[in-house]
């Protein structure tokens, strides 16, 4: 299964590089995915084999219609509606994410900070994780006051843990070491 | 050698029977002396001579006919038996002294057995002391095994819980003592360690 999403994300990634709107896709495809996972009936319109495909097709015509949502996405969801797909779409969207990461060379990183970091401090931790990856850095950030100070970077399967936190838990399990 | 036995048997059986032929002859004799009879005579006494002979030797030739064969198949078998009774004897008597010898023996046997048993009566008490001891040292050795992990997981938890109790009053020390600047701080020694791992 996870290797048919990502042939479908490769496919919509090459579309989407190849009209110059990967990040409006990117982002239309997310919300139409948060549309579905908020809207129980919906998902199930789309899941049921007992709805004609031509009211499918007409209710997500109408939805992207309203989202606003660029050619590619509105083929693109087509496809998938045709192919009975559509419960694929959320692995679909991570494939696709992850390999439109690596086409342009982002690397994603989850930032969880004690304090609200400033636009400079931001800019000065996103320049070291470039540095890090040798890729354009896109962060997201967060606030845990559990820190006590200090931030947690994680990114792919790498933590790199500069918090209050987590020193105070080294001196906790060196002590009880000993 | 054997044949000389058999033959004067026989001739002392003869013997004993003319004996006794003469002796039952005896009284008739005395009477007929005390009235004269015609048989008195010389002819008669010949005649009585003559049938005294007759009879003997009739008595002689019937003895001498089956007598020997009889006493001879008789001394023969009574010698078998004598010989038969003289070897039953000797084996008896080897038995006997088997028997004896063996007896002898089994008194030695048996305090043989009696001083091999008290031997290894002796030997199984230890065994089972020294199994004892063992099963003893054993259960010493888990308790005292188990006592110490014990304690060891004693200190362990205490250990622990100090070290708990310590970071917790330190991470609330550090909070009431942190402020903007100290967090901002922190914060870029944190991206400077970030930049000194990358290069």
């Amino acid at each position: 299964m996870r290797n048919l999403a990502d042939r479908y994300a490769d496919a919509l990634v090459d579309v989407a590089l190849s009209e110059n709107n990967a990040a409006e896709v990117r982002r239309q495809l997310g919300d139409f995915l948060e549309l579905l996972r908020e809207s129980p009936d919906l998902r199930l319109l789309l899941d049921s084999p007992a709805v004609p495909r031509p009211s499918k097709r007409a209710v997500v015509e109408s939805l992207a219609a309203r989202m606003g949502a660029n050619k590619t996405l509105r083929n693109f969801l087509m496809v998938v509606l045709d192919r009975r797909r559509t419960a694929m779409l959320p692995e679909i969207q991570a494939a696709f994410d992850t390999q439109l990461d690596a086409r342009l060379g982002i690397s994603r990183a989850d930032v969880t900070s004690a304090h609200e970091l400033s636009e400079a401090e931001k800019a000065d931790l996103r320049g070291a994780l470039e540095q890090i990856t040798g890729k354009r850095v896109d962060a997201e950030y967060r606030i845990d006051p559990a820190l006590i100070a200090g931030a947690v970077v994680r990114i792919g399967s790498t933590i790199y843990n500069g918090s209050v936190q987590a020193q105070l838990e080294r001196l906790r399990a060196q002590l009880a070491s000993q | 050698m054997k044949r000389m036995p058999r033959i004067r048997a026989a001739w002392l059986f003869v013997s004993s029977c003319l004996v006794a032929l003469f002796c039952a002859a005896m009284p008739l004799v005395a009477a007929e002396e005390a009235a004269p009879n015609p048989a008195d005579t010389s002819t008669g006494l010949f005649f009585r001579w003559l049938n005294f002979a007759i009879v003997f030797g009739a008595i002689f030739w019937v003895v001498r006919k089956f007598g020997v064969a009889y006493f001879r198949e008789h001394a023969r078998s009574i010698s078998t038996a004598i010989q038969q009774a003289s070897e039953a004897r000797m084996v008896a008597e080897r038995e006997l002294k088997d028997a004896t010898q063996r007896l002898a023996a089994l008194d030695l046997e048996i305090q043989d057995l009696r001083r091999a048993a008290v031997r290894e009566s002796a030997a199984e008490a230890e065994r089972i002391r020294e199994r004892a001891r063992l099963e003893a040292e054993k259960v010493m050795q888990a308790a005292k095994s188990e006592i110490e992990a014990a304690e060891r997981a004693g200190r362990q938890e205490l250990r622990a819980m100090a070290a708990r109790l310590a970071t917790e009053r330190a991470a609330a020390m550090v909070r009431a003592q942190m402020t903007g600047e100290t967090q901002a701080t922190l914060f870029r020694s944190f991206v400077v360690e970030l930049r000194r791992s990358a290069s």
